[in-house]
């Protein structure tokens, strides 16, 4: 019974952890490609730069 | 009797002389190199007879016959 | 914080150089024009900028026009000439108008390595002198002289000297230094040099006139007599006598500080790639030798050895899961939806990195501009431009970067065409359909896959003479393309947008396939009162049902097919994830008959890209309505394609 509930929450955290994953990776990339990626970081590229006329 | 560079034929060079080319085409091709006096060279054909590769100023340009015709050599 | 631009001719390595200062892969290429917008980042604290490349700031080209505007108009602390220096001449006649813009300069001579082959050697400090810029050589492409240049990029922005002006002729000389003392010339925009605004009168540059307030009339008229005593003098326009003395200036400092030696020529590969009748039969076997080597090959044994892991993977979630009792639910969700509709795209990422590699050797050597060269006679038979084969081909990769490089064609009509016509290129995301497909119903008939790359072909050339056909005006346009020089693609950038692209594939399994997976793997599970059902009465199901009846007549009419198609316009990949989540991809039979599963390849063949590649498509074309139009046409021809494909295919089986 325990085994049973334990696994049922191993099976569900797999899933649960891949799917946030996935949306924190989507999150992060829509930032990469808007404005949002201009750092002022020593040495950094803007990707949003490219698609949009000025980021800063 | 005029000679524009689409009348070379590979391997024959010549001197320009004069663009005779709406202004933008004739900026274009000044910025490229082609000002009075400069050594061109046609280098080679495409496989059907157009556009082709001439060398100007040290480097290789491909540009239409068309375009060819509005450089006046000498 | 300072703020740094990144100038030179077309091709001359400044992106390589901005990826060595910010340290970020930006994409790169041995074509003119790679870099079609500027790109910005931080090297060192400073902002810097890569603009495209140019030849000259003349008022008329949209990119001269960019960067000219940029450097007028944001006034950056330093601008960083790249100079290629095997092709001295014609970069410095750019430094001489940098020069006039009144902002410190600095002179970056790239592709030291190159020029030691060509036996050429540069006196840099000579020119330093000679410029009244400083001069750091570097080779951008094997990353050496970066240290010094990022000294001198301090030392510059510090000291802020500005490089001398190239000086003209005597005869010019006058005229402009008469002008200069006009007080008229004071009125000039704060920043601008007054010798550049003199020579700008004297060209009557539009730009220039439309930016200053009107003249007075009397010094407007002696504008007009030294315009015409100069016309007068060397017998030519004053625009193109400003451009011959420039050319002039940098002819002269190139003799000085340029030593050459005589070069032994080698084996010259360019003497076949542009042959009479060697040049296309070449460039189809190279073209046809990458697939090969990436699909037949690499992928005819990875892509069975993946296959067969996930299925196992899925088989041993399904076992153990049932031995501890879990949900159902569950381990459907992990096995039958996350690792089957993943794993269905993960299997051809060995097959598409070999793609990728190939395809960025081929743009890093030099072969691009050639085909242009080549196929360009051909290509205006259909109303598009030798340069928009680049498009095409990078286009076997991925259709987005494809269509940003479309930009580099002149003319606005050939560039639209272009952009339309490029995702009928079948683009990497579209190759495990049709992979999945072909094996299944067509094992060992290896001549249906060029077929499908055929197919594209013919849709572009059907196109192409459709939109010439309708263009009344059958205008023709410059085609100037610099062949730039063949070389060894360099291992780092090689290997660097190879990982990318690679990547960048990996991310899209791991995010948007895995996302819709799931959803698909729920909405195929359960109905609209939330039972579990058989897949026939899912929400999915009875969703895929209202649109499965459009495709019909072409022979898939059934729910699965439409809702895969759907998936595609996120991604293309999630079509083969979507099949294999709602079919299975080992029961495709069971639906699909080989015709119909030909029409259905056709269709996705052609019709509208996913939507990276549409808002891609909508940034080039620039209006809705150019781009609804775009998106109609490529789904509409290719409903009548796949149709066409059935009813040929019925006929003669």
């Amino acid at each position: 019974m325990l085994i049973t509930i334990l696994a049922n929450i191993t099976v569900a955290t797999i899933i649960l952890t891949l799917l946030a994953f996935a949306i924190s990776v989507m999150i992060k990339q829509g930032k990469e490609e808007s404005c949002a990626s201009c750092s002022t970081k020593k040495r950094s590229a803007c990707k949003g730069c490219q698609f949009a006329d000025k980021c800063h | 009797m005029h000679m524009t560079m689409d009348e070379l034929t590979v391997g024959q060079t010549g001197a320009v002389k004069a663009i005779n080319a709406p202004k933008q085409l004739k900026r274009r091709l000044m910025d490229m190199g082609f000002t009075k006096g400069v050594g061109v060279e046609v280098v080679k054909m495409a496989p059907m007879g157009d556009p082709m590769e001439v060398t100007v100023r040290g480097y290789h340009l491909c540009l239409r016959k068309a375009e060819a015709s509005v450089i006046e050599l000498r | 914080m300072q703020t740094l631009a990144l100038i030179g001719n077309p091709n001359c390595g400044k992106t390589t150089l901005f990826n060595l200062l910010t340290g970020t892969s930006a994409y790169v290429g041995n074509w003119p024009g790679v870099t079609v917008e500027k790109k910005e980042g931080m090297t060192n604290g400073h902002r810097i900028l890569d603009l495209p490349g140019i030849y000259s700031l003349s008022p008329y080209s949209p990119e001269e026009k960019l960067s000219r505007r940029y450097i007028l108009d944001e006034q950056p602390d330093l601008i960083i000439d790249v100079i290629d220096a095997t092709n001295l001449e014609r970069s410095l006649y750019l430094t001489n108008q940098l020069a006039e813009l009144g902002r410190p300069l600095l002179l970056v001579l790239n592709m030291e390595d190159l020029l030691e082959k060509e036996g050429i050697t540069i006196d840099a400090k000579r020119l330093s002198q000679m410029t009244g810029a400083p001069v750091v050589q570097i080779s951008a492409s094997k990353g050496t002289g970066i240290e010094a240049l990022q000294a001198q990029i301090e030392k510059s922005l510090s000291e802020k000297k500005l490089p001398l002006c190239p000086l003209f002729s005597n005869f010019v000389e006058r005229y402009i230094s008469e002008i200069i003392g006009d007080d008229y010339l004071h009125q000039i925009p704060k920043g601008r040099q007054m010798r550049w605004a003199a020579i700008k009168l004297i060209e009557a540059d539009e730009l220039f006139l439309s930016s200053m307030p009107a003249p007075p009339p009397a010094f407007k008229t002696y504008i007009e007599k030294a315009r015409k005593e100069l016309e007068a003098h060397f017998e030519d326009d004053p625009e193109a006598i400003i451009i011959d003395q420039r050319y002039k200036v940098a002819e002269h400092i190139a003799k000085d500080c340029q030593i050459k030696k005589k070069t032994k020529k080698g084996f010259e590969f360019d003497s076949i790639a542009t042959h009479r009748f060697a040049a296309i039969p070449l460039f189809l076997a190279i073209m046809a030798g990458v697939f090969y080597l990436s699909i037949g090959l690499v992928g005819g044994y990875t892509t069975p050895l993946l296959e067969e892991l996930f299925a196992f993977l899925g088989e041993q979630v399904h076992l153990i899961a049932d031995r501890f009792g879990v949900f159902p639910l569950l381990s459907g969700i992990l096995a039958d939806g996350i690792i089957a509709g993943v794993g269905a795209v993960l299997t051809f990422v060995p097959q598409l990195f070999v793609l990728f590699l190939l395809l960025s050797i081929l743009e890093d050597c030099g072969y691009m501009a050639r085909i242009a060269f080549i196929m360009d006679r051909m290509m205006r038979t259909l109303g598009l431009s030798g340069k928009s084969i680049i498009p095409l081909v990078i286009g076997t990769g991925c259709s987005v970067p494809a269509i940003m490089s479309s930009r580099t064609i002149e003319h606005q009509k050939q560039r639209e065409l272009t952009v339309i016509v490029t995702p009928f290129i079948p683009c990497g995301a579209k190759m495990p359909v049709f992979a999945l497909m072909l094996t299944y119903f067509f094992p060992g008939k290896w001549f249906i896959a060029p077929m499908i790359y055929l197919l594209g072909i013919v849709a572009v050339v059907v196109t192409g003479l459709l939109a010439r056909a309708l263009d009344r005006h059958k205008e023709t346009n410059a085609f100037i393309l610099e062949l730039p020089r063949y070389q060894l693609p360099s291992p780092r950038n090689t290997w660097l947008q190879t990982r990318e692209r690679t990547l960048g594939f990996i991310q899209k399994a791991g995010t948007i396939i895995l996302l819709s997976s799931v959803i698909i793997y729920l909405l195929s599970s359960y109905s609209f009162t939330l039972q579990a059902v058989d897949a026939e009465q899912s929400m999915l199901a009875m969703l895929g049902k209202l649109i499965a009846p459009i495709f019909a007549p072409l022979g898939f009419g059934f729910w699965q097919a439409s809702v895969a198609l759907l998936t595609g316009i996120a991604a293309k990949e999630s079509i083969v994830s979507t099949l294999s989540v709602t079919i299975g991809t080992a029961n495709l039979g069971a639906l699909f008959t080989s015709d119909s599963a030909l029409s259905y390849m056709t269709f996705i063949l052609l019709s509208s890209p996913c939507i990276a590649a549409i808002s891609a498509m909508f940034k080039e074309l620039g209006s809705k309505r150019k781009l609804l139009y775009a998106v109609l046409w490529q789904t509409g021809f290719a409903y009548l394609a796949a149709l066409l494909v059935r009813l040929i295919v019925l006929l003669t089986l």
